[in-house]
């Protein structure tokens, strides 16, 4: 066991061959990769079609054999039993039994667990319940969309609660309410301390979830490093305030120019489209419109949450909670700004600054909605530089961290805000 | 995480189940039970054999068995190729395969699965054979007369062992033979001319020749010209040992030839035999009604529910010179045995196709005699007769003489020619030949399964279905080579020998389905002995099932499952 420190998954010069019928090569699939993933993280594996991500994936699981090169998974073979019981999988299809309901597929693999009866009940509801396919559990899962198939697909990659989960194109067939629950899910098992590897190439997916992340092309590897590490522009600043008129960008115009900058894009943020979505159909549920696909979903099963979850509140409540928290992600960013609109600290000569910037456009009082805020993007021009930019943030924002500059580094702020 | 792992077993009953579930829900099950009541429901009215009861029956049997083992072996077939190979390429496996299940649990689960969905539907298909048998036993009115009831209850709802008569001895009369050739001089100028025939070299030449002088010996020993009897000494007759006890009425006082008339239960009727022995006990007012002592006489005539019996003067003086019609007896009768044989001859488009044939068995240690005279027997087709046990002596010993009455030659092969007698109960024998199929059945799902591992559907299920043609068609292919096999050195002999080695390897590799899947022990009456039911076991499941089993795991473990084809 090495829950705490070791890897649990290394690969080191990891390389698979397929060979034709005569043996001969035929196409390098995976090419002397070198892997580490850390317990606790989520790790994705980014590549175009035909990069190797799933051929990577399916050598760790010991469904295919390295040519060249080692893995441990657990400190063990890929191939050990023992190491299976503390894995999910979820692959890129749900292969699952057609002539099975959802009810019988999710038993079924919990016997292969040797769950008691009792667990195995328990631990099915509440991932129907998670999935949202608990009004349909006893149709067949030939009958269901791929959507749901594959809603049923991460129920049973969970049903042993695994240490390690493996995804693998996960969010292929869902809809967006299942694809933002499934983004929700590996955040609360990351913080659980679950280790999770996800396959995509979806990057949204990616970005919003993983901390490290490993771009593979032609089999290699082409890039490695946190998410942070790789995406942020660190010769950019980006401010995220209310809506400004005309003559208050020439006064924040003015003031970057005095130290050099200049503004380089003025622009309304537009609302994510994930957000629109999911807060029509939560209209749509609210006046109780029938459906006879997969509902919502509830809240993460009680049986996969920290031991500080609290109980696993009604599907319901839980959707709702889940909807308010996308589109409170949408907003967020507008209601962190809008926080520096009531009347500020008085930190000095800046606070006149941003008192200036900040009230002409009346901010405070419109409230943060969709359209109102304009985002600022100045030039960094040079690191010798970097002490007069630092002024300038503190001016705009009155002298103190910015409590939104999180929200606005990036969208993984809720697996971090769920970290802390 | 408090997931555990590491029971095998349980493991093994979870993809058993599975595979259970799945086999029903995929309708196999289903077509198979609705093929299986369309056969029964029609076999009683379309099968009518030799328009007795007993061969309806037998007719019944014999059909309903192999309609069963016929479909539930290409069921089994279909089904485990396609279990493990329809899970390779619907990906199943990816899933199953990364979950706490070793791969050899998976397929020996897979294999227990095709097994417990085999067993169940024989169970029910081999439960319906046996009601509509006991169905068609209770009607009555299809009966030809007691002879044929008689055969139904001691032929078919039996379980006959099986004792085959002695092979002629030939050694003496080859011995001579050769000798008399040797002594004229003409024993070299024969192993020559073969030789040269065959192109053989002496040895082989010499021993080719003694085999046919043996053949020819053997034939001449078995054949029986018009006015002559052929003889054999049957040895080790077991029969249980149990006599038929049943209450009787007097139907009619001693006749002037001393035959007596007993009304008794069909039951009893149908257990005696034309010119066997019969008790008749407490005629007299001095004997008991239950008492078994009473006269000994031959039963001369049968009818409905009664029989007419010869008793010596002596014994119609002592017991039936007083008893009036009416008045109650008891009935013994001795166990009886069945001798099967063929008449075998030349067909000749002159001569009728019926031979007069007469028996003779004899208990070689009181002598008694049971005569069977003359009758009409169809050549080259089997017969029976019954014959008292009587006839057989406490050692287990009996004569058996044939007088052929005919004016052609009868040829009487001893390997057509054997005795059969009550050792067991119908019931246990009837489970035994279900077991029996379920055998094979265990057998075919192993080289499906292994097939299913190894390979894709199609190529799986060609395999199987042909190694499932050579395990049933052994007997043919084994008959086939060893006739045209050839010592030569011409290349269809070197045919024939490469023929028979790969023969020998089937013969290690496959067991013989025709004896197993196809038995006619139940069509014949013939116990199934422990023996033979153990040994099949052992080979068929213990040994063969289990080296195909082995090696599927092999595979499968060594297979990469998510194998990209390029």
């Amino acid at each position: 066991m090495n829950d705490s420190g070791d890897a649990i998954v290394i690969t080191s010069g990891l390389t698979k061959v397929f060979r034709d019928f005569w043996l001969r090569e035929k196409v390098t699939a995976v090419a002397e990769l070198d892997l580490e993933i850390r317990p606790r993280e989520v790790f994705g594996l980014l590549g175009p079609n035909g990069s190797g991500k799933s051929t990577a994936l399916k050598m760790i699981l010991g469904l295919l054999f390295p040519t060249r090169g080692r893995i441990a998974v657990f400190g063990r073979r890929p191939t050990d039993v023992a190491t299976k019981a503390r894995i999910g999988f979820l692959p890129e299809e749900s292969y699952l039994y057609p002539f099975l309901d959802a009810r019988e597929t999710l038993d079924f693999y919990g016997r292969l667990f040797h769950q008691n009866r009792l667990e195995r009940r328990r631990r099915v509801d509440m991932l129907l319940d998670m999935v949202g396919l608990a009004s349909v559990s006893h149709r067949r899962l030939g009958e269901y969309s791929k959507g749901m198939q594959r809603r049923i697909g991460l129920a049973q990659a969970l049903i042993n609660d695994p240490d390690l989960l493996i995804v693998d194109e996960p969010t292929s067939g869902m809809d967006p309410i299942g694809t933002r629950q499934f983004k929700d899910l590996i955040v609360e098992l990351a913080r659980r301390g679950k280790t999770v590897i996800l396959s995509s190439h979806l990057l949204g997916d990616v970005e919003d979830v993983c901390d490290r992340v490993c771009i593979l092309y032609g089999g290699r590897q082409q890039a490695l490093g946190g998410v942070d590490e790789l995406l942020c522009q660190q010769s950019y600043t980006q401010l995220t305030t209310d809506k400004l008129d005309e003559a208050t960008l020439d006064r924040v115009g003015a003031v970057l120019a005095s130290a050099g900058r200049r503004i380089r894009q003025v622009a309304a943020p537009r609302q994510k489209l994930e957000d629109l979505f999911l807060r029509i159909v939560k209209n749509a549920q609210d006046s109780r419109v029938k459906t006879g696909g997969a509902t919502a979903g509830g809240g993460v099963a009680q049986f996969l949450r920290g031991p500080d979850a609290g109980d696993t509140p009604g599907g319901r409540a839980v959707i709702e909670g889940l909807l308010a928290a996308a589109t409170a992600d949408s907003s967020k960013a507008q209601a962190q700004a809008a926080a520096p609109a009531a009347p500020p600290p008085a930190n000095g000569p800046a606070d006149d600054v941003i008192s200036g910037l900040v009230t002409p456009a009346g901010g405070a009082d419109q409230g943060a909605h969709d359209g109102d805020a304009e985002r600022l993007t100045v030039q960094h021009r040079a690191a010798a530089r970097r002490q007069a930019d630092r002024d300038i943030i503190d001016a705009l924002t009155g002298g103190k961290p910015d409590p939104g500059a999180r929200d606005a580094a990036g969208p993984d702020q809720a697996r971090e805000a769920g970290r802390q | 995480m408090s997931d555990a792992h590491g029971i095998p077993g349980a493991n093994l009953w979870t993809v058993a189940r599975q595979t259970f579930v799945q086999c029903l829900r995929t309708r196999v099950a289903a077509v198979f039970a609705v093929l299986l009541i369309a056969s029964l429901a029609l076999l009683p009215s379309l099968m009518e054999g030799d328009g007795t009861l007993a061969g309806r029956i037998r007719t019944f049997l014999d059909y309903s068995t192999s309609a069963v083992s016929v479909l539930l072996a290409l069921s089994v077939v279909l089904l485990s190729v396609g279990l493990i190979s329809g899970d390779v390429t619907g990906k199943h496996v990816l899933i199953l395969c990364t979950k706490p299940l070793s791969r050899w649990q998976y397929v020996i689960g897979r294999w227990l699965g095709v097994v417990m969905l085999a067993g169940s539907l024989l169970v029910g298909a081999y439960a319906a054979i046996y009601l509509t048998a006991w169905y068609l036993r209770g009607r009555s009115d299809l009966a030809i007369g007691p002879r044929d009831a008689q055969a139904v209850a001691t032929e078919i709802f039996a379980a006959r062992s099986r004792t085959q008569a002695p092979p002629p001895d030939v050694d003496d009369l080859v011995r001579r033979q050769i000798k008399a050739k040797k002594d004229q001089g003409a024993w070299d100028d024969a192993v020559d001319s073969y030789m040269k025939n065959y192109g053989l070299t002496a040895p082989a030449a010499a021993d080719k020749l003694i085999g046919e002088m043996r053949r020819s010996a053997a034939s001449e020993a078995q054949s029986a010209a018009p006015g002559k009897s052929l003889q054999w000494k049957f040895k080790g007759l077991q029969y249980a040992g149990e006599v038929y006890l049943a209450p009787g009425i007097l139907a009619g006082g001693a006749d002037q030839a001393g035959v007596v008339s007993v009304r008794t239960l069909p039951a009893m009727a149908q257990r005696l035999v034309i010119f066997g022995p019969v008790w008749v006990g407490g005629a007299d007012e001095q004997d008991s009604a239950s008492s078994p002592v009473g006269a000994v006489g031959r039963v001369v005539g049968l009818w409905d529910g009664g029989f007419n019996a010869a008793f010596s003067l002596d014994d119609i003086k002592a017991h039936f010179a007083n008893a009036p019609r009416g008045k109650a007896v008891s009935v013994i009768a001795q166990p009886t045995l069945q001798m099967s044989y063929k008449l075998s001859g030349a067909v000749d488009p002159n001569a009728p196709p019926d031979r007069l044939a007469a028996w003779e068995f004899e208990n070689p240690t009181d002598h008694f005699i049971y005569f069977i005279p003359p009758q009409q027997v169809r050549v080259n087709q089997q017969a029976t007769v019954i014959v008292p046990t009587a006839a057989v002596d406490p050692n287990g010993a009996m004569n058996v003489r044939f007088i052929n009455y005919s004016p052609f030659s009868v040829t009487v092969l001893s390997s057509d020619m054997s005795v059969l007698y009550g050792i067991g109960g119908f019931e246990m024998n009837f489970i035994k030949s279900g077991m029996l199929v379920l055998m094979g059945l265990m057998f075919l799902a192993a080289m499906g399964i292994f097939a299913g591992s190894a390979f894709s559907f199609g190529v799986g299920c060609l395999l199987s279905f042909v190694l499932l043609w050579i395990g049933t068609a052994m007997r043919f292919l084994t008959e086939a080579i060893s006739l045209g096999a050839d010592p030569g050195e011409s290349l269809g002999a070197l045919m024939y020998r490469i023929a028979g080695v790969m023969l020998s390897v089937m013969k290690v590799l496959l067991p013989d389905l025709s004896s197993t899947m196809l038995n006619n022990f139940l069509v014949e009456g013939s116990r199934i002995t422990w023996d033979y039911f153990s040994w099949a076991a052992l080979l068929t499941v213990g040994v063969r099932a289990a080296i195909l089993l082995a090696l599927a795991c092999l595979v499968f473990q060594r297979r990469e499952l998510a194998q990209v084809q390029v």
